[in-house]
């Protein structure tokens, strides 16, 4: 059995398909029920949380479309079934590409050269990697959550500041390097606050409807812009 | 109906349960294939082949725990689980928390973030599952360059539509911080001069970077509020005004 019959074989898109992925959508099912049904006990309506639904879902497809275009390239080193796990679960596209890169270089073969022994070593690498974050929730994600609630009532004007600070910093750390590196990232960057502003414009005229979509859009426009800017600077 | 204590305890057990199921499937996935193929490659050489990706990958993901859970609240378990949290679960939760004028760290919040998340994941799931079934007549259009520099950017894309939202004083659940972007000045020069210094390493270490400019700006913003320099104005303040 070779590398691709292994990566494509029937039993792992069972597993991946009914097992992973299965597993996956039936934990986030427990959740939104859950959820749901305290949202309601806490007082939301139902018009505000089908709103919410609407909106999270309208911001998810262009995030998501990227997604799927991450997938395609990654099915052609990996086959189907783990590339539509992994991003399923847990991975981002940037990190199992990384990953599967990393793995495939280290074993100093070609693809086409590859065994099923290799394939079961990406999946293993791409696997224990990226195990980090789940383990530290286990530990710190109740200390974590707790916290931020205790610094909000304890103080509410220095926990509006406190609770911000997350946010700012990772902002601050992502942007810079993009607006310092110029290019294509800042231009198609400039793009999307440019969309954004003449978007919100449009919504506080009155087209009330258009909010739900002003990220959707500003995503296609900029990541389309993307392209010209690459074409433009070579 | 189950008073907050009560809740929050039922939701952080629930979240643990899943986040060590998944991991259980995550490792089990490769150990049944390797099992009934016979393909086990070894202890040793897993270990030695993850070891310079655990060196990027637990740093990073330390600091996301830190720096998303207070924005997440108990939502974190699901968006670990799910993954794609910056270019993804990250902007569904902001703003979900924005249309529904609700404050990071408070229960509403924290319950709309997880309807959010939960909706985030199940679509995504859905799209792949479609990509997957469409592979063959999708695969011209979606690898062809044009496709991948658009997918390419789409951080920027993101960062540009919300960025002005997120640097602004307005913060969510409707309170006005003024002068909350002072205490990001120390972290930005240390981010700019390592960007000048290495572009790879302020894209590479962004965990570590995420970890040691995060108490800065905690400790900086408290600092300078307790000087007067930042100062807050709640949402029902606002309104009465």
């Amino acid at each position: 059995m070779d590398y691709m019959q292994i990566a494509e074989s029937p039993i792992l898109y069972f597993l991946v398909g009914f097992v992973g992925i299965g597993s996956v959508l039936i934990i986030a099912t427990i959740f939104l029920k859950k959820s749901w049904k305290r949202a309601k006990e806490i007082g939301f309506t139902h018009e505000e949380l089908v709103d919410v639904v609407k909106s999270s879902l309208s911001f998810s497809f262009v995030p998501s479309i990227a997604i799927v275009i991450g997938f395609f390239g990654l099915a052609a080193m990996l086959g189907v079934p783990w590339p539509w796990y992994r991003l399923s679960v847990v991975g981002s596209v940037a990190y199992e590409i990384m990953a599967s890169n990393i793995a495939l270089g280290s074993l100093g073969k070609e693809l086409a050269t590859a065994t099923a022994t290799d394939f079961t070593l990406i999946m293993y690498v791409m696997s224990v990697s990226v195990t980090g974050g789940l383990i530290t929730i286990l530990f710190l994600g109740k200390k974590l959550q707790e916290g931020t609630m205790n610094l909000k009532e304890k103080d509410t004007r220095w926990g509006a500041v406190g609770n911000s600070c997350f946010m700012l910093t990772i902002v601050v750390v992502l942007l810079i390097p993009m607006i310092i590196e110029g290019g294509v990232s800042l231009l198609t960057l400039l793009t999307s606050a440019i969309v954004a502003g003449i978007l919100s414009i449009i919504v506080k005229k009155g087209a009330k409807w258009l909010s739900n979509f002003i990220l959707a859009i500003c995503l296609i426009v900029a990541m389309a812009s993307s392209v010209l800017w690459t074409n433009l600077l070579g | 109906m189950q008073t907050k204590k009560e809740y929050y305890a039922s939701i952080h057990k629930l979240g643990r349960d899943c986040t060590i199921s998944a991991l259980l499937i995550m490792i089990g996935i490769p150990t049944v294939i390797s099992l009934i193929f016979g393909t086990f490659p070894g202890f040793l050489k897993i270990i030695t082949v993850s070891s310079g990706l655990l060196a990027i990958m637990v740093p990073l993901a330390v600091a996301e725990v830190i720096a998303y859970t207070p924005i997440l609240g108990s939502s974190v378990y699901l968006t670990f689980i799910t993954g794609n949290i910056l270019n993804l679960k990250l902007p569904v939760v902001t703003n979900a928390q924005s249309i529904t004028n609700t404050e990071a760290g408070t229960e509403k919040a924290d319950v709309i973030s997880t309807i959010a998340v939960c909706v985030s994941s199940i679509s995504t799931i859905v799209l792949i599952a479609l990509g997957a079934l469409l592979l063959v007549p999708l695969k011209p259009i979606l690898t062809a360059p044009f496709a991948q520099t658009a997918a390419e950017n789409i951080l920027p894309a993101l960062f540009g539509a919300m960025g002005l939202g997120l640097l602004g004083n307005k913060v969510s659940g409707g309170a006005v911080i003024k002068g909350r972007l002072l205490g990001a000045i120390l972290p930005a020069i240390i981010v700019i001069l390592v960007t000048f210094i290495s572009p790879m390493i302020a894209h590479q270490a962004q965990g570590l970077l995420i970890l040691i400019c995060l108490p800065i700006t905690f400790f900086g913003s408290k600092f300078l509020y307790k000087k007067g320099k930042i100062s807050v104005i709640l949402a029902n303040e606002f309104v009465k005004d």
